[in-house]
Protein backbone atom coordinates (compact mmCIF):
# COMPACT_ATOMS: atom_id res chain seq x y z
CA UNK A 1 0.00 0.00 0.00
CA UNK A 2 1.31 3.62 -0.85
CA UNK A 3 2.01 6.23 1.66
CA UNK A 4 -0.83 8.33 2.46
CA UNK A 5 -1.03 11.58 1.05
CA UNK A 6 -3.16 13.47 4.22
CA UNK A 7 -3.10 11.82 7.49
CA UNK A 8 -5.53 13.60 10.25
CA UNK A 9 -5.34 12.23 13.69
CA UNK A 10 -8.04 13.12 16.32
CA UNK A 11 -8.03 16.58 15.12
CA UNK A 12 -9.60 19.43 17.03
CA UNK A 13 -9.30 23.20 16.71
CA UNK A 14 -11.50 25.93 18.45
CA UNK A 15 -11.81 29.55 17.97
CA UNK A 16 -11.17 30.99 21.22
CA UNK A 17 -14.19 29.70 23.33
CA UNK A 18 -16.09 28.17 20.19
CA UNK A 19 -15.10 24.48 18.91
CA UNK A 20 -15.14 23.92 15.68
CA UNK A 21 -13.40 20.64 14.86
CA UNK A 22 -13.68 17.50 17.50
CA UNK A 23 -11.80 14.77 17.29
CA UNK A 24 -11.42 14.31 13.34
CA UNK A 25 -9.83 11.31 11.65
CA UNK A 26 -8.82 10.48 7.90
CA UNK A 27 -6.01 9.17 5.90
CA UNK A 28 -6.42 9.88 2.32
CA UNK A 29 -4.62 7.73 -0.36
CA UNK A 30 -3.11 9.09 -3.78
CA UNK A 31 -5.74 9.43 -6.47
CA UNK A 32 -8.56 9.42 -4.33
CA UNK A 33 -11.01 11.79 -4.58
CA UNK A 34 -12.75 12.78 -1.22
CA UNK A 35 -16.06 14.74 -1.44
CA UNK A 36 -16.72 17.15 1.70
CA UNK A 37 -19.74 17.86 3.16
CA UNK A 38 -21.59 19.27 5.60
CA UNK A 39 -23.98 22.38 6.69
CA UNK A 40 -22.48 26.10 7.21
CA UNK A 41 -20.13 26.44 9.90
CA UNK A 42 -19.87 22.93 10.25
CA UNK A 43 -15.76 23.25 10.30
CA UNK A 44 -15.23 22.31 6.33
CA UNK A 45 -13.31 24.99 5.62
CA UNK A 46 -11.52 25.45 8.85
CA UNK A 47 -10.31 21.34 8.52
CA UNK A 48 -8.85 22.41 4.35
CA UNK A 49 -7.30 25.76 6.42
CA UNK A 50 -5.55 22.64 8.69
CA UNK A 51 -4.57 20.72 6.17
CA UNK A 52 -2.65 23.79 4.33
CA UNK A 53 -1.24 25.21 7.19
CA UNK A 54 -3.30 28.83 6.75
CA UNK A 55 -4.28 27.90 10.37
CA UNK A 56 -1.82 27.25 13.23
CA UNK A 57 -1.79 24.35 15.59
CA UNK A 58 -2.49 21.84 13.13
CA UNK A 59 -1.52 19.19 15.34
CA UNK A 60 -2.36 15.42 14.59
CA UNK A 61 -2.11 16.25 10.53
CA UNK A 62 0.50 14.65 8.21
CA UNK A 63 0.55 15.73 4.65
CA UNK A 64 3.14 14.62 2.11
CA UNK A 65 4.91 13.26 4.82
CA UNK A 66 5.57 16.29 6.85
CA UNK A 67 3.83 19.44 8.53
CA UNK A 68 1.47 21.54 7.00
CA UNK A 69 2.79 23.64 4.46
CA UNK A 70 6.01 21.93 4.51
CA UNK A 71 7.93 23.17 1.05
CA UNK A 72 6.66 20.20 -0.78
CA UNK A 73 3.11 20.33 -0.01
CA UNK A 74 3.38 23.88 -0.97
CA UNK A 75 5.14 22.90 -4.28
CA UNK A 76 2.60 19.67 -4.96
CA UNK A 77 -0.80 21.24 -3.73
CA UNK A 78 -3.39 23.44 -5.91
CA UNK A 79 -6.13 25.08 -3.93
CA UNK A 80 -9.38 26.76 -5.12
CA UNK A 81 -10.09 29.31 -2.67
CA UNK A 82 -13.69 29.46 -2.13
CA UNK A 83 -13.82 33.43 -3.13
CA UNK A 84 -12.34 34.52 -6.33
CA UNK A 85 -9.54 36.57 -7.56
CA UNK A 86 -11.52 39.53 -8.66
CA UNK A 87 -9.06 41.86 -9.23
CA UNK A 88 -9.07 45.47 -10.69
CA UNK A 89 -7.10 46.16 -14.20
CA UNK A 90 -5.93 42.31 -14.51
CA UNK A 91 -6.49 40.45 -17.40
CA UNK A 92 -6.79 36.77 -17.34
CA UNK A 93 -3.64 35.91 -18.73
CA UNK A 94 -1.70 38.22 -16.58
CA UNK A 95 -3.29 36.18 -13.17
CA UNK A 96 -2.39 33.15 -14.06
CA UNK A 97 1.26 33.62 -15.93
CA UNK A 98 2.05 35.44 -12.41
CA UNK A 99 0.54 32.28 -10.36
CA UNK A 100 2.35 29.90 -12.77
CA UNK A 101 5.75 31.53 -11.96
CA UNK A 102 5.96 30.82 -8.26
CA UNK A 103 5.92 27.51 -9.23
CA UNK A 104 9.21 25.49 -11.06
CA UNK A 105 7.14 23.48 -13.11
CA UNK A 106 4.30 25.19 -14.39
CA UNK A 107 2.16 24.65 -17.48
CA UNK A 108 2.29 27.50 -20.30
CA UNK A 109 -0.15 29.84 -19.60
CA UNK A 110 -1.81 29.14 -23.38
CA UNK A 111 -1.99 25.29 -21.94
CA UNK A 112 -3.93 26.17 -18.77
CA UNK A 113 -6.36 28.41 -20.74
CA UNK A 114 -7.71 26.25 -23.40
CA UNK A 115 -7.88 23.31 -20.57
CA UNK A 116 -9.78 25.66 -18.38
CA UNK A 117 -11.96 27.33 -21.39
CA UNK A 118 -10.87 30.69 -20.87
CA UNK A 119 -8.65 31.27 -24.25
CA UNK A 120 -11.13 33.97 -25.67
CA UNK A 121 -11.22 35.77 -21.97
CA UNK A 122 -7.09 35.94 -21.97
CA UNK A 123 -7.06 39.60 -22.52
CA UNK A 124 -9.80 40.02 -20.78
CA UNK A 125 -9.91 42.31 -17.49
CA UNK A 126 -10.70 40.03 -14.39
CA UNK A 127 -13.08 42.40 -13.42
CA UNK A 128 -15.52 42.39 -15.90
CA UNK A 129 -15.67 38.04 -16.25
CA UNK A 130 -18.94 36.70 -14.92
CA UNK A 131 -19.46 34.40 -12.08
CA UNK A 132 -18.46 31.00 -13.65
CA UNK A 133 -15.63 32.55 -15.90
CA UNK A 134 -14.25 34.08 -12.55
CA UNK A 135 -14.37 30.60 -11.29
CA UNK A 136 -12.75 28.80 -13.61
CA UNK A 137 -10.02 31.51 -13.75
CA UNK A 138 -9.70 30.31 -9.71
CA UNK A 139 -9.30 26.93 -11.13
CA UNK A 140 -6.77 27.92 -13.67
CA UNK A 141 -4.62 29.35 -11.02
CA UNK A 142 -5.04 26.38 -8.50
CA UNK A 143 -3.86 23.55 -11.59
CA UNK A 144 -1.22 25.51 -13.71
CA UNK A 145 1.19 23.69 -11.59
CA UNK A 146 -0.07 20.48 -12.41
CA UNK A 147 -0.44 19.52 -8.19
CA UNK A 148 -0.64 16.18 -6.89
CA UNK A 149 -2.86 17.42 -4.61
CA UNK A 150 -6.07 19.31 -5.29
CA UNK A 151 -8.01 21.50 -2.64
CA UNK A 152 -11.62 22.86 -4.48
CA UNK A 153 -14.00 24.20 -1.99
CA UNK A 154 -17.58 24.91 -3.81
CA UNK A 155 -15.69 25.10 -6.78
CA UNK A 156 -19.04 25.21 -8.74
CA UNK A 157 -20.79 28.30 -7.09
CA UNK A 158 -22.20 30.42 -9.87
CA UNK A 159 -21.32 28.21 -13.25
CA UNK A 160 -24.07 27.60 -15.20
CA UNK A 161 -25.24 23.96 -15.92
CA UNK A 162 -22.60 23.73 -19.13
CA UNK A 163 -20.27 25.15 -17.00
CA UNK A 164 -20.71 22.92 -14.12
CA UNK A 165 -20.97 19.43 -16.38
CA UNK A 166 -17.37 20.57 -18.33
CA UNK A 167 -15.81 21.48 -14.91
CA UNK A 168 -16.60 18.28 -13.90
CA UNK A 169 -15.23 16.68 -16.97
CA UNK A 170 -11.97 18.24 -15.77
CA UNK A 171 -11.91 16.56 -12.46
CA UNK A 172 -12.84 13.59 -14.52
CA UNK A 173 -9.41 14.16 -16.25
CA UNK A 174 -7.68 14.80 -13.03
CA UNK A 175 -8.33 11.03 -11.58
CA UNK A 176 -7.00 9.54 -14.74
CA UNK A 177 -4.05 11.55 -14.17
CA UNK A 178 -3.91 10.02 -10.46
CA UNK A 179 -4.48 13.81 -8.45
CA UNK A 180 -5.91 13.70 -5.37
CA UNK A 181 -8.62 15.58 -4.80
CA UNK A 182 -10.94 17.13 -1.89
CA UNK A 183 -13.55 18.97 -2.80
CA UNK A 184 -16.47 20.61 -0.81
CA UNK A 185 -19.45 21.54 -2.30
CA UNK A 186 -23.75 21.98 -1.32
CA UNK A 187 -24.15 20.55 -4.84
CA UNK A 188 -24.51 17.10 -2.85
CA UNK A 189 -25.73 15.31 -6.08
CA UNK A 190 -22.71 16.34 -7.91
CA UNK A 191 -20.38 15.12 -5.56
CA UNK A 192 -22.18 12.14 -4.99
CA UNK A 193 -20.92 11.24 -8.77
CA UNK A 194 -17.46 12.28 -8.99
CA UNK A 195 -16.39 11.08 -5.05
CA UNK A 196 -14.27 7.69 -4.38
CA UNK A 197 -15.46 8.52 -0.69
CA UNK A 198 -17.99 11.22 0.94
CA UNK A 199 -17.13 12.65 4.70
CA UNK A 200 -19.96 14.35 6.18
CA UNK A 201 -18.94 16.78 8.22
CA UNK A 202 -21.79 18.15 11.24
CA UNK A 203 -21.00 19.55 15.01
CA UNK A 204 -16.98 19.41 14.11
CA UNK A 205 -16.73 15.91 13.51
CA UNK A 206 -17.42 13.17 10.39
CA UNK A 207 -20.89 11.95 10.95
CA UNK A 208 -20.22 9.57 7.98
CA UNK A 209 -16.58 8.72 5.96
CA UNK A 210 -17.05 5.94 3.32
CA UNK A 211 -18.55 5.26 -0.15
CA UNK A 212 -21.51 6.64 -2.25
CA UNK A 213 -22.67 2.36 -2.11
CA UNK A 214 -22.09 1.86 1.35
CA UNK A 215 -23.82 4.82 2.30
CA UNK A 216 -26.47 3.98 0.13
CA UNK A 217 -26.96 0.49 1.57
CA UNK A 218 -26.62 1.64 4.88
CA UNK A 219 -30.15 3.64 3.95
CA UNK A 220 -32.06 1.93 1.91
CA UNK A 221 -34.90 4.01 1.83
CA UNK A 222 -36.73 5.29 -0.90
CA UNK A 223 -39.97 5.58 -2.71
CA UNK A 224 -42.05 3.66 -5.24
CA UNK A 225 -44.59 5.10 -7.26
CA UNK A 226 -47.05 3.40 -9.44
CA UNK A 227 -50.48 3.51 -10.81
CA UNK A 228 -53.30 1.01 -9.38
CA UNK A 229 -57.34 0.61 -9.20
CA UNK A 230 -56.69 -0.15 -5.78
CA UNK A 231 -57.47 2.14 -2.33
CA UNK A 232 -54.09 3.58 -1.35
CA UNK A 233 -54.89 2.41 2.14
CA UNK A 234 -54.34 -1.09 0.72
CA UNK A 235 -50.34 -0.67 1.14
CA UNK A 236 -50.20 1.43 4.00
CA UNK A 237 -49.60 -1.94 6.15
CA UNK A 238 -47.07 -3.27 3.62
CA UNK A 239 -43.46 -3.90 5.36
CA UNK A 240 -41.13 -0.87 5.50
CA UNK A 241 -43.87 1.47 4.06
CA UNK A 242 -43.78 4.74 6.49
CA UNK A 243 -45.89 7.00 4.87
CA UNK A 244 -48.62 6.45 1.71
CA UNK A 245 -49.60 9.79 -0.43
CA UNK A 246 -52.14 9.57 -3.46
CA UNK A 247 -52.93 12.02 -6.04
CA UNK A 248 -55.61 11.45 -9.16
CA UNK A 249 -53.35 9.11 -11.32
CA UNK A 250 -50.25 7.82 -8.95
CA UNK A 251 -49.74 6.40 -5.63
CA UNK A 252 -46.10 7.07 -4.09
CA UNK A 253 -45.37 4.57 -1.00
CA UNK A 254 -42.13 5.94 1.22
CA UNK A 255 -40.53 2.77 2.43
CA UNK A 256 -37.43 2.62 5.42
CA UNK A 257 -36.51 -0.44 2.95
CA UNK A 258 -37.08 -0.49 -0.90
CA UNK A 259 -36.43 -4.37 -1.09
CA UNK A 260 -38.71 -5.52 1.39
CA UNK A 261 -41.53 -3.12 0.35
CA UNK A 262 -41.35 -4.63 -3.25
CA UNK A 263 -41.04 -8.11 -2.19
CA UNK A 264 -44.45 -7.54 -0.58
CA UNK A 265 -45.79 -5.60 -3.37
CA UNK A 266 -45.61 -8.69 -5.97
CA UNK A 267 -48.97 -10.28 -5.10
CA UNK A 268 -50.06 -7.28 -6.09
CA UNK A 269 -48.04 -6.87 -9.28
CA UNK A 270 -50.79 -7.45 -11.97
CA UNK A 271 -52.90 -4.40 -10.79
CA UNK A 272 -50.08 -1.88 -10.67
CA UNK A 273 -48.97 0.18 -13.75
CA UNK A 274 -45.83 2.82 -14.61
CA UNK A 275 -44.02 1.30 -11.80
CA UNK A 276 -40.69 3.04 -10.52
CA UNK A 277 -38.50 2.67 -7.61
CA UNK A 278 -36.49 5.71 -6.86
CA UNK A 279 -33.55 5.32 -3.80
CA UNK A 280 -32.73 7.84 -1.51
CA UNK A 281 -30.04 10.78 -2.92
CA UNK A 282 -27.41 11.34 -1.24
CA UNK A 283 -29.23 14.92 -0.26
CA UNK A 284 -32.01 12.91 1.75
CA UNK A 285 -29.92 10.62 3.20
CA UNK A 286 -27.40 13.66 4.57
CA UNK A 287 -30.42 15.14 6.03
CA UNK A 288 -31.44 12.54 7.65
CA UNK A 289 -27.90 11.85 9.06
CA UNK A 290 -28.16 15.80 10.12
CA UNK A 291 -31.01 15.37 12.24
CA UNK A 292 -30.14 12.49 13.99
CA UNK A 293 -27.24 14.33 14.93
CA UNK A 294 -28.54 17.12 15.92
CA UNK A 295 -30.65 15.05 17.88
CA UNK A 296 -27.86 13.27 19.25
CA UNK A 297 -26.63 16.07 20.44
CA UNK A 298 -29.80 17.21 22.11
CA UNK A 299 -29.51 14.30 24.07
CA UNK A 300 -25.53 14.45 25.14
CA UNK A 301 -26.74 18.12 26.36
CA UNK A 302 -28.61 18.35 29.37
CA UNK A 303 -31.53 21.14 28.88
CA UNK A 304 -30.32 24.30 30.71
CA UNK A 305 -32.91 25.04 33.39
CA UNK B 1 15.20 37.92 -10.06
CA UNK B 2 12.77 36.89 -12.72
CA UNK B 3 10.37 36.30 -10.23
CA UNK B 4 10.72 39.36 -8.95
CA UNK B 5 10.46 41.31 -11.72
CA UNK B 6 7.29 39.39 -12.96
CA UNK B 7 5.74 40.37 -9.82
CA UNK B 8 7.01 44.21 -10.05
CA UNK B 9 4.96 44.07 -13.96
CA UNK B 10 2.26 42.35 -12.81
CA UNK B 11 1.72 45.70 -10.40
CA UNK B 12 2.99 48.18 -12.17
CA UNK B 13 -0.07 47.45 -14.67
CA UNK B 14 -2.41 47.34 -12.04
CA UNK B 15 -1.35 49.86 -9.69
CA UNK B 16 -0.38 52.81 -11.93
CA UNK B 17 0.32 52.48 -15.79
CA UNK B 18 -3.87 50.92 -15.91
CA UNK B 19 -4.85 53.33 -13.35
CA UNK B 20 -6.00 56.66 -13.92
CA UNK B 21 -6.94 57.30 -10.49
CA UNK B 22 -3.77 57.02 -9.30
CA UNK B 23 -2.27 59.55 -11.83
CA UNK B 24 -5.07 61.93 -10.93
CA UNK B 25 -4.66 61.90 -7.20
CA UNK B 26 -1.28 60.87 -7.14
CA UNK B 27 0.42 63.45 -9.78
CA UNK B 28 -1.97 65.81 -11.30
CA UNK B 29 -3.54 66.95 -7.98
CA UNK B 30 -0.24 67.79 -5.71
CA UNK B 31 0.80 69.08 -9.96
CA UNK B 32 -2.23 71.33 -10.05
CA UNK B 33 -1.99 72.63 -6.06
CA UNK B 34 1.59 73.60 -7.22
CA UNK B 35 0.82 75.75 -9.76
CA UNK B 36 -2.59 77.33 -8.34
CA UNK B 37 -0.34 78.45 -5.39
CA UNK B 38 2.84 79.53 -7.22
CA UNK B 39 1.62 81.01 -10.53
CA UNK B 40 -2.13 81.71 -9.79
CA UNK B 41 -2.62 82.90 -6.52
CA UNK B 42 0.45 84.80 -6.01
CA UNK B 43 1.18 86.74 -2.87
CA UNK B 44 4.22 88.85 -1.87
CA UNK B 45 7.24 89.92 -3.55
CA UNK B 46 8.84 88.55 -6.64
CA UNK B 47 11.57 87.28 -4.80
CA UNK B 48 9.41 86.10 -1.78
CA UNK B 49 7.63 83.82 -4.80
CA UNK B 50 10.94 82.78 -5.87
CA UNK B 51 11.88 81.30 -2.45
CA UNK B 52 7.99 80.22 -1.82
CA UNK B 53 7.76 78.33 -5.64
CA UNK B 54 11.17 76.53 -4.64
CA UNK B 55 10.08 74.97 -0.97
CA UNK B 56 6.39 74.76 -1.94
CA UNK B 57 7.64 72.33 -4.46
CA UNK B 58 9.01 70.15 -1.39
CA UNK B 59 5.23 70.17 0.59
CA UNK B 60 3.80 68.84 -2.62
CA UNK B 61 6.39 66.17 -3.47
CA UNK B 62 5.49 65.13 0.46
CA UNK B 63 1.80 65.56 -0.15
CA UNK B 64 2.16 63.13 -3.10
CA UNK B 65 3.90 60.55 -0.74
CA UNK B 66 0.72 60.63 1.45
CA UNK B 67 -1.55 59.83 -0.82
CA UNK B 68 -0.08 56.99 -2.62
CA UNK B 69 0.53 55.40 0.85
CA UNK B 70 -2.63 56.03 2.65
CA UNK B 71 -5.17 56.18 -0.17
CA UNK B 72 -3.46 53.94 -3.05
CA UNK B 73 -1.32 51.60 -1.48
CA UNK B 74 -3.58 50.85 1.44
CA UNK B 75 -6.48 50.18 -0.84
CA UNK B 76 -4.34 47.96 -3.05
CA UNK B 77 -2.98 45.80 -0.79
CA UNK B 78 -6.63 45.65 1.20
CA UNK B 79 -8.56 44.42 -2.23
CA UNK B 80 -5.88 42.07 -2.72
CA UNK B 81 -5.94 40.53 0.79
CA UNK B 82 -10.64 40.18 0.52
CA UNK B 83 -9.78 38.93 -2.93
CA UNK B 84 -7.37 36.15 -1.54
CA UNK B 85 -4.37 36.88 -3.63
CA UNK B 86 -2.03 37.83 -0.66
CA UNK B 87 -3.84 33.93 0.42
CA UNK B 88 -3.20 32.70 -2.56
CA UNK B 89 0.42 33.87 -2.72
CA UNK B 90 2.08 32.68 0.58
CA UNK B 91 0.25 29.07 -0.29
CA UNK B 92 2.95 28.77 -3.26
CA UNK B 93 6.77 28.07 -2.77
CA UNK B 94 7.68 31.25 -3.16
CA UNK B 95 5.08 32.72 -0.66
CA UNK B 96 4.27 36.51 -0.45
CA UNK B 97 8.46 37.34 -0.64
CA UNK B 98 8.31 38.65 -3.75
CA UNK B 99 4.38 40.37 -3.11
CA UNK B 100 5.92 42.49 -0.66
CA UNK B 101 9.51 43.37 -2.06
CA UNK B 102 7.64 44.10 -5.53
CA UNK B 103 5.29 46.75 -4.00
CA UNK B 104 7.59 48.34 -1.60
CA UNK B 105 9.90 48.70 -4.87
CA UNK B 106 7.04 50.09 -6.74
CA UNK B 107 5.81 52.48 -4.34
CA UNK B 108 9.42 54.07 -4.01
CA UNK B 109 10.05 54.06 -7.82
CA UNK B 110 6.73 56.09 -8.25
CA UNK B 111 7.37 58.45 -5.20
CA UNK B 112 10.46 59.15 -7.02
CA UNK B 113 8.56 59.40 -10.35
CA UNK B 114 6.14 61.97 -8.61
CA UNK B 115 9.03 64.18 -7.35
CA UNK B 116 10.87 64.27 -10.29
CA UNK B 117 7.54 65.41 -12.33
CA UNK B 118 7.35 68.20 -9.74
CA UNK B 119 10.46 69.28 -9.96
CA UNK B 120 9.85 69.37 -13.76
CA UNK B 121 7.15 71.61 -13.33
CA UNK B 122 8.74 73.76 -10.97
CA UNK B 123 11.71 74.28 -13.46
CA UNK B 124 9.47 74.56 -16.39
CA UNK B 125 6.67 76.59 -15.25
CA UNK B 126 8.68 79.01 -12.11
CA UNK B 127 11.94 78.33 -13.65
CA UNK B 128 13.40 76.90 -10.37
CA UNK B 129 16.91 76.44 -10.79
CA UNK B 130 17.82 72.54 -9.68
CA UNK B 131 21.23 71.01 -10.68
CA UNK B 132 21.09 67.21 -11.51
CA UNK B 133 22.93 66.83 -8.08
CA UNK B 134 20.15 68.95 -6.23
CA UNK B 135 17.51 66.79 -8.10
CA UNK B 136 19.56 63.32 -6.94
CA UNK B 137 19.09 64.59 -3.41
CA UNK B 138 15.64 65.65 -3.44
CA UNK B 139 14.32 62.14 -4.75
CA UNK B 140 16.72 60.27 -2.00
CA UNK B 141 15.40 62.40 0.66
CA UNK B 142 11.42 61.90 -0.87
CA UNK B 143 12.13 58.10 -1.02
CA UNK B 144 13.59 57.94 2.70
CA UNK B 145 11.02 60.23 4.03
CA UNK B 146 8.33 58.48 2.62
CA UNK B 147 9.28 55.11 4.49
CA UNK B 148 7.01 55.60 7.89
CA UNK B 149 4.64 57.14 5.66
CA UNK B 150 4.49 53.81 3.04
CA UNK B 151 4.57 51.29 6.67
CA UNK B 152 1.23 53.62 7.83
CA UNK B 153 -0.07 52.50 4.76
CA UNK B 154 0.80 48.84 4.95
CA UNK B 155 -0.85 48.81 8.33
CA UNK B 156 -3.75 50.56 7.05
CA UNK B 157 -4.03 47.59 4.96
CA UNK B 158 -4.55 45.63 7.67
CA UNK B 159 -8.26 47.19 8.30
CA UNK B 160 -10.96 44.72 7.02
CA UNK B 161 -13.90 47.22 6.35
CA UNK B 162 -13.22 49.39 3.41
CA UNK B 163 -15.39 52.07 4.10
CA UNK B 164 -13.67 52.34 7.59
CA UNK B 165 -10.55 52.44 5.46
CA UNK B 166 -11.16 55.35 3.76
CA UNK B 167 -12.98 57.01 6.54
CA UNK B 168 -9.05 56.76 8.41
CA UNK B 169 -7.61 57.46 5.27
CA UNK B 170 -9.12 60.48 4.66
CA UNK B 171 -8.87 61.27 8.79
CA UNK B 172 -5.15 60.98 8.58
CA UNK B 173 -4.19 62.75 5.16
CA UNK B 174 -6.19 65.74 5.12
CA UNK B 175 -5.41 66.92 9.01
CA UNK B 176 -1.74 65.69 8.72
CA UNK B 177 -1.38 67.98 5.61
CA UNK B 178 -2.38 70.66 6.72
CA UNK B 179 -1.25 70.62 10.75
CA UNK B 180 2.46 69.75 8.94
CA UNK B 181 2.02 73.13 7.05
CA UNK B 182 2.05 70.80 3.94
CA UNK B 183 -0.71 73.73 2.17
CA UNK B 184 0.21 76.30 4.09
CA UNK B 185 3.03 77.89 6.75
CA UNK B 186 2.91 75.85 9.56
CA UNK B 187 3.13 80.13 11.42
CA UNK B 188 -0.29 80.53 10.47
CA UNK B 189 -1.57 78.19 12.89
CA UNK B 190 -1.63 77.79 16.70
CA UNK B 191 0.92 77.36 18.70
CA UNK B 192 -0.21 74.36 20.12
CA UNK B 193 -0.72 72.79 16.62
CA UNK B 194 2.64 73.95 15.39
CA UNK B 195 4.70 71.73 18.46
CA UNK B 196 2.12 68.40 16.88
CA UNK B 197 2.62 69.21 13.52
CA UNK B 198 6.38 69.62 14.04
CA UNK B 199 6.82 66.04 15.53
CA UNK B 200 4.81 64.45 12.18
CA UNK B 201 6.65 62.42 9.78
CA UNK B 202 5.29 64.89 6.78
CA UNK B 203 6.92 67.87 8.79
CA UNK B 204 10.36 66.07 9.06
CA UNK B 205 10.51 65.22 5.77
CA UNK B 206 9.44 68.42 4.49
CA UNK B 207 11.57 70.35 6.53
CA UNK B 208 14.50 68.15 4.98
CA UNK B 209 13.36 69.17 1.91
CA UNK B 210 13.37 72.68 2.54
CA UNK B 211 16.42 73.04 3.95
CA UNK B 212 18.26 70.57 1.23
CA UNK B 213 16.54 72.83 -1.03
CA UNK B 214 17.80 76.40 -0.11
CA UNK B 215 21.23 74.48 0.43
CA UNK B 216 21.32 74.25 3.82
CA UNK B 217 22.71 71.49 6.52
CA UNK B 218 20.01 68.73 7.05
CA UNK B 219 19.16 68.90 11.12
CA UNK B 220 19.95 65.50 12.17
CA UNK B 221 16.98 65.95 14.67
CA UNK B 222 14.57 65.51 11.28
CA UNK B 223 16.75 62.66 10.17
CA UNK B 224 16.61 60.69 13.60
CA UNK B 225 12.68 61.61 13.67
CA UNK B 226 12.10 60.12 10.44
CA UNK B 227 14.25 56.55 11.52
CA UNK B 228 12.34 56.66 14.75
CA UNK B 229 8.78 57.05 12.98
CA UNK B 230 9.84 54.44 10.28
CA UNK B 231 11.05 51.88 13.62
CA UNK B 232 8.00 52.25 15.10
CA UNK B 233 5.62 51.83 12.71
CA UNK B 234 7.25 48.60 11.58
CA UNK B 235 7.03 47.98 15.29
CA UNK B 236 3.31 48.18 15.05
CA UNK B 237 3.08 46.46 11.91
CA UNK B 238 4.49 43.22 13.46
CA UNK B 239 3.04 43.30 16.84
CA UNK B 240 -0.68 43.53 14.61
CA UNK B 241 0.20 40.62 12.76
CA UNK B 242 1.33 38.83 15.53
CA UNK B 243 -1.39 39.54 17.39
CA UNK B 244 -3.38 38.49 14.56
CA UNK B 245 -1.94 35.09 14.05
CA UNK B 246 -1.77 34.26 17.77
CA UNK B 247 -5.89 35.08 18.05
CA UNK B 248 -6.31 32.87 15.09
CA UNK B 249 -8.35 35.52 13.28
CA UNK B 250 -6.47 35.59 10.21
CA UNK B 251 -8.31 33.05 8.27
CA UNK B 252 -9.58 35.51 5.28
CA UNK B 253 -9.14 33.66 2.07
CA UNK B 254 -11.49 35.51 0.12
CA UNK B 255 -14.35 33.45 2.04
CA UNK B 256 -16.95 35.20 3.97
CA UNK B 257 -18.17 32.35 5.39
CA UNK B 258 -15.94 32.00 8.43
CA UNK B 259 -16.78 34.70 9.94
CA UNK B 260 -13.79 35.32 13.16
CA UNK B 261 -11.63 37.42 11.20
CA UNK B 262 -10.50 41.32 11.89
CA UNK B 263 -7.23 41.89 9.43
Amino acid sequence: MTNPIITLDHVAFDYGRKPVLRDVDLTVQPGEIIGLVGPNGAGKTTLLNLIQGILPDAAGITIFGGQPGNPTAKAATGSMLQGNLKLPRVRVSELISLIGAQYPHALPTNEVLTLTNLTAQANQSINTLSGGQLRRVTFACAIVHQPQLLFLDEPTVGMDAQARQEFWALIERMRTRHVTVIITSHYLEEIQHVADRIAILTQGRFAYLGSWDELQDAHNGGQISFTAPLAPTAFAHLPGVSAVTATTDHITLTSTDTDLTVQSLVPFFSDLHHFTVTRQSLETIYLDLLKEDDQNEEISQPAKV
Amino acid sequence: MKKFLNQLKFDGKRLFLRNPQYLFFVLAMPIGFYILFTKVMTMGSASEMVTFARSYMGSMIVYSIVIGALFSLAALMQHDRQVGLVQTLRLTPNGTKYYYASLLTLMGLLNALSALAIMLVAVIVNHVALSVGTGLGVLIIAVLGSIPLMTLGVLYSRIQSVELLNVLSNLTSFPLAIISGLWWPLSLLPNWVQAIGKVTPTYLTNHLLTRFLAGNALPTRDMMGIAGWAVGMLILLFALTAWQNMTKVVIHRGSTQETPSVQ
